[in-house]
């Protein structure tokens, strides 16, 4: 059941109604939801029902019983089998045709036939997610963050329609205790909701469909046939694409949730608008992220063990985060990709910081010996220097006329030190922030060339395209093209409070003109987008 | 905002957006798959659609439609015009990134085709039914060189005018058939597809219409079509429900195949009609070889067109579904994707080969 659907408004519409009317009940209104969640669930495959209701059974009884276990040893055990559950579910379904397929192609090279069953499994819509969340919820069991939920609340958790297929990855911390208190019948965001089901369906139905439709997927399917500049503009539409699909559908199944009574955390925060890498990362799919983030990279040491292993963590966590997209040599690059150039930011940062820290050092400015904020060096220290690293005084200068020599080109020195200093530690310019911003913008698109492309070889046939493709011809490089791309960039530097200013205008609108208008800018998005709508991208995953 | 209040504003947003875009509702209603629910659906969306009009709540959904030059219930759903090619950036990938016919190692066995390679002999081309601006057509018809079995050889500076159109499985059929012609400069490749469309329903999208345009507006030499994928269901026919796989419905069924194939008749012109292949559910399988049955019967009759067999070409060994299947290097390759019906690139890659080969076999494509 696609979002922007008939069909769903339908649902939720009836979804909604039932619901509030349920809310002073809260157990009536839970089974309720329940229901309806599964509904919504069959309606991609009711066989697959049985297993997010499996998975919830299995959690539930790992979390109770890692909280009941004796001992630290044994609820550990406890976890690891919960979690090796969750990923050979996970594993199974996702990547079981490609391994099998890769095992038998390689003992056939060997000259060995296997008799394995080679079968493309059918994906269940959402795996991904819902394993996600069951993890973190038998995870912040284990750690003592989270008491087991009644297996009522936790299968609301982990079923609950709006976050069920595509996320965003709510944290059971995050939903459990709205769940366990009676909804908030009288403050309803309903604003926000709007602007965000509004904002989502655009980008969706009008932005994402017409970037597909007009230049990513032909250019994709053969980069060959293309010019440099329609490559490029290929790969710059396909960035806008997937932020707009991904970010379209979590701004509807948040604005959902929001209509139910229901908060989910953000997950994109203008992520073209990022000056580094890993400012991307916290703009970006931003769940996932932390999700990557306290479940893998902390586990894994983090950063407290050394630079090695910080940079080692961070292309593993990043690698795994590419394959948990799919089972694809593509996604491993993508996610190597985002690691290395993490690894090299980090360096570079690390070696300013250390920079920052001997111009300190230099000038005295928060160290043991130059603690007073910077007193020139004692006379004979100055000389000892002097006859170190100056060979260029005449002789006949006199010793006092030499110190004076010194002490100006010290002071001098010191003042552009102060100068680099306050420049650094006052961060990067206007200027410097842009360059980051057109940067780390084109590394995110190197990143997404082999995300989009078929394989990895058809990643490098763009590469190589762009590069002598020539520039001459470029027909699909539309007025129209270039617009919706820049003004999707633009978009990213609206500043928040202006959306703000516009939400609490809107909500002092009576709540009949409220959907009135509302109804208006659907009819504007239908108009303006195709007949069909093709799934989220994010579905597949 | 309370509750209630939000529950009004949504009740107003629903029923506002259903009266804009009420006759949208009619469409998508007549879209559905013939039946109870779809006789439902229709009934509501109509009773919307006359308070609608009532109202006047239409003109701006009209308005804007005349606007953008929007034809409600005849719009495009997804077409891939021909790719735009700089010859002299393209001569320098092509050797490396594209796949030629002399390269490929497909096994060939796989390609079973129901009609005679060697195109049939012609009816002669009748004086104005040739295009006179393609040079080369008519005349390499009325005197076929031997070695060429009656066509032209393609040039940059006259190229063979190959069309591909069908419903969402053409897709992958027409981006690989793109990738094996559209490098060379020697074919100018028209690729259209529209999903959820096929032969059983034109109120909701008439092929033979369309096809009928396409031939009048941009007369093709070749004509690669696809259909079935969503054709396994009831058809109506002079105001009749013909259930799926009775008599009467493979009759009408025939009728309308045949008159697909007529419609793209005309002296010189191929027809390669492609089957269905195989599917992972065993009953949709099972419709599909009912179909296929239908294109091979109506090509049989026509010379002009010929039926390339993809069932069997995605069969195993056992003539089982198979998601994977032996590639060129005879390394296990995935040829569907995730639904087990539309093909993967390497899936479209197979059976274009097999289209190349025959459109190869006629027109002797350099290269």
């Amino acid at each position: 059941m696609l979002f922007p659907t008939i069909r769903f408004a339908v649902f939720f519409g009836a979804v909604l109604g039932i619901g509030w009317l349920l809310a002073r009940w809260p157990p009536w209104w839970k089974r309720f939801v329940l229901v309806a969640s599964y509904v919504f669930y069959a309606g991609w495959n009711w066989r697959f029902v049985g297993l997010v209701v499996a998975s919830t059974l299995l959690n539930q009884a790992m979390a109770t019983r890692i909280h009941r276990a004796a001992t630290r040893a044994a609820a550990k055990g406890l976890l690891v089998v919960a979690v090796v559950a969750n990923l050979g579910l996970l594993g199974y379904f996702k990547y079981y045709g490609f391994f099998a397929s890769s095992l038998v192609n390689l003992f056939r090279d060997w000259g060995i036939e296997l008799s394995l069953p080679v079968v493309q499994v059918i994906l269940p819509v959402g795996i991904s997610f819902f394993t996600f969340h069951a993890i973190s919820y038998v995870v912040d069991v284990y750690r003592g963050t989270l008491a087991p939920a009644r297996l009522i609340d936790f299968a609301v958790y982990i079923a609950f329609f709006p976050h069920l297929v595509a996320g965003p990855i709510v944290r059971a911390s995050e939903l459990l205790p709205q769940l366990r208190h009676r909804l908030d019948r009288t403050g309803v965001e309903t604003s926000r909701a709007a602007f965000l089901i509004v904002a989502g369906l655009f980008k969706k139905v009008v932005l994402a469909s017409y970037l597909s439709d007009h230049i990513v997927d032909r250019v994709f399917a053969n980069p060959e046939l293309y010019s440099a500049a329609e490559v490029l503009f290929a790969v710059y539409a396909y960035a806008i694409q997937i932020y707009a699909d991904f970010s379209g559908y979590t701004d509807i199944a948040i604005g959902c949730a929001l209509l139910m009574g229901i908060r989910f955390p953000d997950n994109f925060n203008a992520p073209y608008a990022a000056v580094s890498i890993q400012d991307f990362w916290r703009r970006w799919h931003m769940t996932l992220s932390r999700w990557l983030r306290d479940y893998l990279y902390i586990p894994l040491g983090g950063s407290r063990r050394g630079r090695a292993r910080t940079s080692l963590n961070l292309v593993l966590t990043m690698v795994l985060g590419g394959l948990w997209h799919g089972a694809d040599w593509r996604f491993v690059v993508w996610g190597g990709l985002h690691g290395g150039g993490q690894v090299v930011e980090t360096a570079v940062r690390s070696r300013r910081t250390r920079g920052r820290f001997r111009r300190r050092e230099r000038l005295g400015i928060g160290t043991a010996a130059g603690g007073d904020g910077g007193r020139p060096g004692d006379e004979s220290d100055s000389l000892r220097r002097l006859a170190l690293l100056n060979k260029g005084l005449p002789d006949s200068m006199s010793r006092e006329a030499q110190v004076t020599v010194l002490s100006r080109v010290e002071t001098a020195a010191r003042r552009r030190e102060e100068r680099r200093l306050v420049r650094a530690e006052r961060g990067p310019t206007a200027a410097g922030r842009w360059i980051g911003r057109i940067a780390t913008f084109h590394f995110v698109c190197l990143g997404w060339i082999f995300f989009r492309a078929e394989s990895v070889d058809r990643g490098w046939d763009m590469c190589r395209r762009l590069v002598d493709g020539g520039w001459g011809s470029a027909p699909l490089v539309t007025p129209l093209l270039v617009v919706a791309i820049a003004g999707a960039l633009v978009s990213q530097h609206v500043p928040a409070v202006i959306m703000t200013a516009l939400q609490e205008r809107f909500s002092r609108l009576v709540p009949a003109l409220q959907g009135a208008l509302v109804g208006c800018a659907f009819l504007v998005i239908d108009v303006l987008g195709p007949t069909g709508v093709a799934p989220f991208i994010y579905f597949q995953f | 905002m309370s509750a209630r209040q939000t529950c009004a504003a949504v009740g107003v947003c629903l029923l506002v957006v259903s009266l804009l875009s009420a006759g949208q509702m009619v469409e998508s209603a007549r879209r559905m798959e013939l039946g109870s629910r779809r006789d439902l659906a229709l009934s509501v969306a109509t009773k919307f659609d006359r308070v609608s009009h009532f109202l006047s709540l239409n003109r701006p959904r009209d308005w804007a439609n005349d606007a953008l030059d929007r034809d409600v219930g005849f719009e495009p759903v997804v077409v891939g015009p021909t790719p735009t090619i700089d010859p002299d950036a393209t001569a320098s990938t092509s050797t490396t990134t594209m796949p030629t016919p002399q390269s490929t190692t497909e096994p060939t066995l796989l390609l079973e085709v129901t009609t005679p390679l060697t195109p049939p002999e012609r009816e002669p081309t009748s004086p104005g039914r040739g295009d006179p601006t393609r040079p080369g057509t008519t005349a390499t018809v009325s005197t076929p060189p031997p070695n060429q079995v009656g066509r032209r050889t393609p040039s940059a500076e006259a190229p063979l005018v190959m069309y591909v159109g069908g419903d969402s499985m053409a897709r992958e059929l027409g981006e690989s058939l793109l990738a094996l012609v559209g490098a060379s400069g020697v074919v100018d490749t028209d690729l259209e597809y529209r999903v959820s469309t096929g032969l059983s329903r034109p109120d909701f999208f008439d092929w033979p219409a369309r096809l009928q345009e396409e031939v009048t507006d941009r007369p093709m030499e070749v004509a690669v079509v696809l259909f079935g994928a969503n054709d396994g269901q009831n058809l109506e026919a002079l105001g009749t429900v013909l259930p799926f796989g009775t008599p009467e419905w493979i009759a009408e069924y025939h009728r309308r195949v045949a008159a697909a194939m007529d419609v793209l008749y005309a002296p010189g012109r191929d027809v390669v009609w492609v089957g269905m292949p195989i599917c992972r559910s065993a009953s949709y399988s099972e419709k599909l070889r009912i179909m296929n049955q239908v294109y091979a019967d109506e090509a049989a009759k026509r010379p002009w067109v010929r039926f390339v067999d993809t069932y069997t070409m995605f069969s195993d060994t056992d003539g089982a579904y198979a998601d994977y299947l032996p590639g060129a290097g005879h390394e296990l390759t995935l040829m569907r994707q995730g639904d087990g019906i539309h093909w993967s690139r390497q899936g479209g890659d197979r059976v274009a080969q097999a289209v190349f080969d025959l459109v190869d076999a006629t027109w002797n494509l350099p290269g």
